[in-house]
């Protein structure tokens, strides 16, 4: 139970900072735009995969961008990586 | 088919290898969704793999739904499919009762192969025999644990669970900053965690241990030196405390099957997400990008050219893996690398639109 193992289970390397992060919720449309997003689509093949405009694919990352206070792709990533809010490795 | 045409619009094939699957299999695996339906045979001839691996890869596929087999055709499920199916196959473990099975088998398997010596079901607390003692509760084990560790020069563990509990982490982190302060070696062969992030920081490891995943682990076991080794008294009932067994055949036989598993785990960190750690210049450009600067301002700070600082960041996507600006700060914020100053402390606002 408790032997030789926390090393690997997280006492290094771990931080706080998430737990001092605030707390947003993402749509399920959100959701799967950052998913696509992630995996390294465009803003245009992901417009295309949710079946949306690119201009509805523009505005809900800068609806997100303002509801984290970030001004670019490089920050709302930042942002979501530090709140988890990127999508599974593999789904 | 729809396989074929994924592959050609370049979807990527997962390592099935992150997923506790074999390189053998993977490679099998790769082949069959990249070339199509084989033989047995001739996945053998082009991979020169000997039959027997090639047998044992597909094998494993197939107990993974990963591969399905037609007269002796095999073909591969999507990759999407295979994934899920090795997910699930994962979650079956969070079932401890099959660690405890197993935990009884290894047990039984000692006291059928050496027969005539003791292996005493343990009843009360205290020495049973002279290479056997019962700890029989929690608290008597950290104290014996704490005398035992002392001047070791290796630690063999194996871990069936997935996730510790607030006081054993405590505990177990404070027993091993007192191994890694003696320069004990650790290898710890655990069980991959049910939800693995890419890109989480608690894949980092102390460089003291040596770490390697098995989706079928034998029981819970610690063995120091190779001359102590302890096993919970009863596997589901962990509050029962440990036996410790200085029983040289004893030890020999579970050092043994450490081994056995050890050779046929694999290492979390080949074909996962390689630690990263960035350069002092690589954090400069990622701490001022993170402030929100451009890559003109980032570069008029640092002194240094545009062009510098895009060379840095496309070096530093490329050991990540990410092909864009959006998916290096996902990966890098996941990390805990960087964050943007201001959304620390900035909880008042959440939640806003939701």
């Amino acid at each position: 139970m408790w032997l030789s193992a926390v090393g690997y289970i997280g006492l290094w390397g771990a931080s706080s900072m998430e737990e001092t992060m605030p707390r947003i919720t993402l749509s399920p449309r959100e959701r799967e735009l950052v998913a696509l997003l992630s995996r390294g689509h465009t803003d245009q093949e992901a417009a295309v995969r949710l079946g949306i405009s690119p201009r509805t694919v523009t505005a809900l990352i800068r609806g997100l961008m303002d509801r984290l206070g970030v001004d670019n792709r490089f920050q709302l990533g930042l942002a979501l990586g530090v709140l988890r809010k990127g999508p599974a490795d593999d789904d | 088919m729809t396989i074929e045409a994924a592959l050609r619009i370049g979807t990527a094939v997962p390592s099935l290898v992150r997923w506790g699957v074999t390189p053998d299999a993977d490679l099998v695996y790769r082949t069959l969704v990249t070339f199509g339906p084989h033989t047995r045979r001739r996945l053998g001839v082009e991979l020169s793999m000997p039959a027997r691996r090639v047998d044992a890869a597909l094998a494993e596929l197939r107990e993974a739904g990963s591969a399905t087999v037609d007269g002796d055709v095999w073909s591969a499920s999507t990759p999407a499919a295979a994934v899920a199916g090795l997910r699930r196959r994962r979650l079956r473990l969070l079932d401890p009762s099959a660690v405890a099975v197993s935990h009884r088998l290894v047990v039984d398997g000692l006291r059928a192969r050496l027969g005539a010596l003791a292996l005493p079901v343990p009843a009360f607390g205290g020495q049973l025999t002279d290479q056997v003692r019962y700890l029989p509760t929690r608290e008597l084990t950290r104290l014996r644990y704490a005398e035992l560790l002392r001047g070791r020069r290796e630690t063999l563990t194996i871990n069936p669970e997935q996730a510790f509990d607030a006081e054993s982490a405590r505990t177990g982190a404070a027993f091993d900053q007192q191994l890694i302060a003696q320069a004990t070696r650790m290898r710890v062969l655990g069980v991959p965690p049910a939800d693995r992030d890419a890109f989480s920081p608690q894949e980092a490891h102390h460089p003291a241990y040596q770490v390697r995943e098995s989706l079928a682990v034998p029981l819970k076991l610690i063995l120091l030196d190779r001359s102590v080794a302890l096993v919970p008294a009863d596997p589901e009932r962990i509050e029962r405390g440990y036996v410790e067994v200085s029983h040289p055949q004893v030890v020999r036989a579970l050092a043994d099957l450490f081994e056995k598993h050890w050779s046929e785990g694999s290492d979390p960190n080949v074909g996962a997400v390689e630690p990263i750690r960035l350069t002092p210049q690589e954090q400069a450009v990622v701490d001022l990008l993170a402030l929100g600067h451009t890559d003109t301002t980032t570069a008029a700070r640092l002194r240094i050219s545009a062009r510098s600082v895009t060379n840095i960041l496309r070096r530093l996507m490329d050991r990540l893996g990410v092909e864009n600006r959006f998916q290096l700060g996902l990966a890098l914020g996941a990390m805990s690398a960087a964050t943007p100053p201001h959304l620390l402390g900035a909880a008042s606002d959440q939640d806003k639109a939701s």
